[in-house]
């Protein structure tokens, strides 16, 4: 990879600020580096080392680590010899039985849909890069995980687990079980794949024309 | 830094480029009505369409539902066949009178102050542009993206609403089961989310630009 014109040598390109619109000069080297907009203060790009191969690795560990946490029982409840168990799909199918179903369609969605699908799409984007897939499906999955990335809301849901947890504590017995490890593990592999990933690296492989505006 | 910063602050709009919103990269501007991205095949405009207008209408919606989701219950609890409903707020006041502080202050920041702040900072921004308020630029613009970033925290009570409807159901003893005000408090979210997404931060800069030419 280290031969690609792309990944490493210095460019002279223009930028624009997505926060504030200002052209800016991109003449440093695009290895190893944090670049902000001088008058907004927008992160215009971090470079990250081994992002692709990287990325690969923890999203495929992410999609393997979703089945057991979304189906195994996160947390149970233990009251008077009766018992029950909740995992991340029968809350979103109670409140369905319920007759709230945009309220389950919107967790759902945040909870299982958009995450799942965020890590297929880096898996999928991370591959093609690296294996030279054909760039016209993979630049689509890439616009769709930008579209979702806000979505997938691992975090607010683990923050709502132990909202939930401390709430119900004094209530009876609750016995956390295997499926909020695995999801606490999925968590920490979904964030970090996330983090590791270089959008803009990938946008730069996947340019069917070539990279930027010339300078003049 | 490493970018170079270029001494005239000339914008990609005076200069003929469009930015895409999806893919970053930067292009010419054609004299077709309707272009794509050469990369990615977004639709480029040179800033949101119809951000200011939009951005009102998701903000009016979203205060219109917020009342909404905190008059109507979101939840109820029934414990030995006696049902107690609970708002946002009320839910709030029970978690306090038990003593767990920190928790009701997760929730209520999440839940109540939140989407507020999130929607009075997203009209003081619409403000600001359309009357040209003296703010700094650059603290608007981190407000914006301190927006951006808190939006989908307000999830939080959905969330546990659907964890707590599968944990607690308990027969005779105890359950608790949803109420009509999370279908105004998911709709609340949505609508809030749109709403930060359809602001343009380029427009605060805007008129940064309009006040150096005076």
């Amino acid at each position: 990879m280290d031969t690609n014109p792309l990944l490493s040598g210095s460019s002279t390109l223009l930028v624009g600020c997505h926060d504030c619109d200002l052209l800016l000069e991109d003449t440093a080297s695009l290895e190893r580096r944090i670049a902000f907009c001088p008058r907004c203060g927008a992160v215009l790009d971090i470079t990250k080392t081994n992002s692709l191969e990287r990325t690969l690795a923890l999203s495929v560990t992410g999609i393997l680590l979703f089945i057991p946490a979304n189906l195994l029982p996160m947390l149970t409840l233990e009251m008077l010899g009766q018992s029950n168990s909740s995992t991340m799909l029968s809350g979103i199918y109670k409140m369905t039985l319920g007759g709230y179903w945009w309220m389950s369609l919107l967790v759902g969605f945040c909870s299982i849909l958009a995450p799942l699908l965020k890590l297929l799409a880096l898996m999928f984007v991370s591959a093609g890069c690296l294996f030279e897939w054909n760039k016209a499906n993979l630049r689509q999955a890439l616009k769709l995980y930008q579209r979702l990335n806000e979505w997938g809301m691992f975090d607010v849901y683990m923050l709502g687990l132990l909202v939930a947890f401390i709430k119900m504590n004094d209530l009876g017995g609750l016995v956390p079980g295997v499926g909020l490890f695995c999801f606490t593990s999925l968590l920490v592999v979904a964030t970090a794949c996330g983090s590791v990933f270089d959008s803009r690296l990938a946008w730069r492989l996947l340019d069917p024309v070539n990279d930027g505006v010339e300078t003049q | 830094m490493i970018i170079s910063e270029r001494p005239d602050l000339i914008t990609a709009r005076q200069k003929g480029l469009l930015l895409c919103h999806v893919c970053q990269k930067l292009q010419r501007e054609n004299v077709d009505t309707d272009q794509l991205c050469q990369r990615c095949g977004e639709h480029l405009h040179f800033r949101h369409q119809g951000s200011e207008s939009k951005t009102w209408a998701l903000c009016a919606a979203s205060a219109i539902f917020f009342v909404l989701a905190n008059v109507y219950p979101i939840m109820t609890v029934v414990y030995f066949g006696k049902g107690s409903p609970d708002t946002i707020l009320s839910g709030v006041i029970t978690l306090v009178e038990m003593g767990m502080i920190p928790i009701a202050l997760v929730v209520f920041i999440a839940s109540i102050a939140v989407p507020m702040l999130k929607l009075l900072a997203l009209v003081w921004l619409l403000l600001m542009v359309r009357f040209n308020f003296n703010m700094d630029a650059r603290q608007c613009t981190q407000m914006y993206r301190l927006v951006v970033f808190i939006g989908r925290w307000s999830m939080l009570d959905l969330f546990v609403i659907a964890i707590l409807v599968t944990l607690v159901d308990l027969g005779g003893i105890v359950t608790i089961s949803g109420a009509p005000g999370v279908t105004y408090f998911s709709t609340v979210v949505v609508l809030t989310m749109f709403a930060a997404h359809t602001f343009d931060p380029r427009l605060i800069w805007d008129r940064e630009e309009l006040k150096r030419e005076q």
